[in-house]
């Protein structure tokens, strides 16, 4: 009986799935992303022909620190889809199969912000990290995000090369509503004109450039309120880039909001949408709409 | 049958005699066939590795250096081309395209610094462990895996270039994630690692670790340490201080769609002074080509040695006979006719010849079987 029992621990033992087995697959080709604007990207294009990998993250996946059972995941996908830009930094330190890996935001390498020396800081929870090196929020130019799409559908257009009409079809709807946002931006970009805005993180860089926005940013957290530091390091900036609004990456604690009311600042929601909204209605193009409308409000009422 | 009885018991009498005449033909008989076998061995190795391995871009100059380079790892590298070109290739989308950089040693062995795409392109398996994953990791070909002794969860520290510049490249501990399957060929020889690891080893980029000796005493981890070992806890500062598309590679391997694609990537590098392409089973044809040159001038000086030996050996069975006259004649009286003489002594020579030519085949067979592991690293 104790030989019994000895042999069918080995076996269940011998059974057990490593621990790094790929979950469960539905068949369908899997594409891995790193950030939820290139899984929304291929969604729209390849709809139900892929199953897309982003894995739940808390916070942004910018600065994401998978494990190795979440590397070896991402290692097993058909295809792998990074932002660039030195967008998720543990990409830098993974081996990653070149042949299956596009970085989408290559066509504009050339193009991209690279960002001086930064302080440290932390988000909530997550661990300290810096933004030096490559501004990497490079989908807030929409025309930038249009040449993202259209890598997305290059790689989806080789992944599945017997669906190029269902890909061509649903890429050129998103480009659709990509070229509507861009169109839509450069007209609140146009009624801005030269009036100063202020950023309460460092991600709007690309935002600034592609429609000649006058951002300057903080590095402020939506739910922290600044130190004395903070809010001198605001005064500050304001001497010289005198903004009455201030875009933030989330809706930002009712007490920062009123601090800043005091010193006549509109608090005004653009978000990045770099993870899936906390809500998990709002796909990444409502959050690109509200974020054009909140900003069109905000001039309105200036 | 009689004459083969009364021969075989003739050299039964006469061992040392008839040994001695076999090791000799055996010898004379050996050298041609080992080195026939030994060539065609060469042959089909290089050339079945040169098959699998469509095409090579590396900087130009030496053809034979670059393709036994990328095939072998071990051959000198006479430059090197920038990463960003495997990416131009790459993003060109004329096929596979991965990554070679060879430069350094682990424990004697190449450490090859390459993409996961490598080991689907050769068909590696693992057969213990895992592949690599992070920076640091390595994976051990079969052979190095036994040479060095190492499984998976052992560290293995690479070979300084020179250990008289104390300013140069540090060691770098590499963790062993896999080991992989024995093929036969030269990736059993290798230590497979990321080429952003590769990049450290050459000192392209480095981290700070943050240990307390840096913390109190302003050192540097190369003052404190005998070598550098990539942690989860100093991960995050390793960086590359220049954009990873002007990093050095030594080698891109291409697999091309199909024969427009080829023509494509050839045409790419054709007037180019710095790179070229070059599709290593037309250059293994040549170096082949030059081999059998070799082995046709073997050949002859086999010929000779054979006529040689041919000659010696008709004058041992002269003088033999003049040594054995007296036994002859004894035989003839016992009513031998000359042609059973003749063929007593035909018999003799036919079981020399058999004893010789089967020796010769089994230490042919053995070389060529105990050097082929031999031979699949002789192209470095």
């Amino acid at each position: 009986m104790k030989q019994l029992v000895i042999l069918i621990s080995i076996f269940v033992i011998g059974c057990k799935p490593t621990v790094n087995a790929p979950a469960q697959r539905s068949g369908k080709p899997r594409v891995a992303v790193v950030n939820y604007p290139l899984a929304y990207f291929v969604e729209r294009i390849a709809g139900d022909l892929v199953e897309v990998h982003f894995p739940k993250i808390k916070g942004d996946p910018a600065f994401w620190k998978p494990t190795n059972a979440e590397v070896r995941e991402f290692q097993s996908n058909d295809l792998i889809l990074l932002n660039g830009a030195s967008y998720a930094k543990w990409t830098a330190w993974s081996s990653l199969p070149g042949s299956r890996t596009i970085n989408t935001s290559a066509a504009f390498r050339d193009a991209f912000i690279a960002v001086k020396a930064d302080t440290v800081h932390r988000h909530g929870k997550d661990g300290e990290h810096s933004h030096t090196g490559m501004a990497f929020t490079t989908w807030l130019d929409f025309k930038q995000a249009q040449q993202q799409a259209a890598a997305v559908h290059r790689a989806l257009a080789d992944l599945l090369p017997t669906h190029d009409e269902t890909l061509a079809n649903n890429f050129a709807g998103l480009q659709r509503d990509l070229v509507s946002l861009d169109a839509d931006l450069r007209g609140i970009a146009a009624d801005l004109g030269d009036t100063p805005l202020l950023g309460s993180h460092p991600v709007y860089q690309y935002l600034s450039r592609g429609y000649g926005l006058k951002i300057r940013s903080v590095h402020w957290e939506p739910d922290a309120m600044p130190d004395a530091e903070g809010w001198t390091e605001l005064a500050v900036l304001r001497k010289t880039h005198p903004a009455r609004v201030m875009l933030w990456e989330d809706v930002p604690g009712k007490s920062i909001v009123l601090e800043l009311k005091t010193q006549m600042i509109r608090s005004v929601v653009f978000a990045p949408c770099a993870n899936r909204s906390g809500n998990g209605t709002d796909d990444w193009l409502k959050v690109m709409r509200a974020n054009l409308v909140a900003l069109r409000s905000a001039i309105s009422a200036e | 049958m009689n004459s083969l009885w009364l021969a075989w018991l003739y050299l039964r009498r006469r061992r040392v005699a008839a040994g001695v005449m076999v090791a000799g033909v055996a010898l004379a008989l050996y050298l041609p066939l080992a080195t026939h076998w030994a060539a065609n061995a060469f042959d089909e190795t290089l050339g079945a590795r040169a098959a699998t391995t469509p095409m090579i871009v590396g900087a130009r100059g030496s053809r034979f250096d670059l393709v036994l380079h990328g095939l072998y790892f071990r051959a000198h590298s006479e430059g090197t081309v920038a990463h960003g070109e495997f990416t131009a290739l790459r993003d060109a989308g004329h096929g596979r395209v991965i990554p070679l950089h060879v430069q350094f040693t682990a424990g004697g062995q190449p450490v090859v610094g390459t993409s996961l795409d490598y080991f689907e392109f050769r068909e590696l398996q693992m057969a213990r462990g895992e592949s690599m994953m992070l920076l640091g990791d390595c994976v051990l070909g079969a052979n190095a895996a036994s040479e060095l002794s190492l499984s998976p969860g052992d560290k293995l520290k690479t070979d300084r270039k020179n250990l008289f510049d104390l300013a140069g490249d540090y060691p770098l501990q590499l963790n062993v994630t896999g080991v992989l399957s024995a093929t036969g060929t030269a990736d059993d020889e290798g230590v497979f690692v990321d080429v952003k690891t590769a990049w450290i080893i050459a000192g392209h980029g480095h981290g700070h670790d943050e240990s307390k000796y840096n913390a109190t005493n302003s050192l540097s981890a190369k003052m404190v340490k005998t070598y550098l070992e990539i942690t989860p806890k100093n991960m995050g500062t390793f960086h590359f201080h220049s954009d990873t598309t002007a990093l050095p590679l030594t080698a891109i391997l291409v697999e091309p769609m199909d024969a427009k694609e080829t023509a494509m990537v050839l045409s790419r590098y054709q007037h180019s002074d710095q790179l070229q392409a070059l599709k290593p089973p037309v250059i293994v044809n040549e170096m082949m080509g030059m081999v059998m040159r070799v082995r046709q001038f073997l050949d002859a000086n086999y010929v000779m040695v054979a006529g040689a030996m041919g000659m010696l050996l008709s004058l041992i069975v002269a003088l033999s006979r003049r040594l054995r006259s007296r036994e002859m004649q004894t035989l003839f009286l016992l009513g031998c006719s000359r042609g059973t003489q003749y063929s007593l002594q035909a018999a003799e020579l036919i079981i020399i010849f058999i004893a010789a030519f089967a020796l010769a085949l089994v230490a042919a067979w053995t070389t060529v079987g105990w050097a082929r592991d031999y031979l699949n690293t002789l192209a470095g």
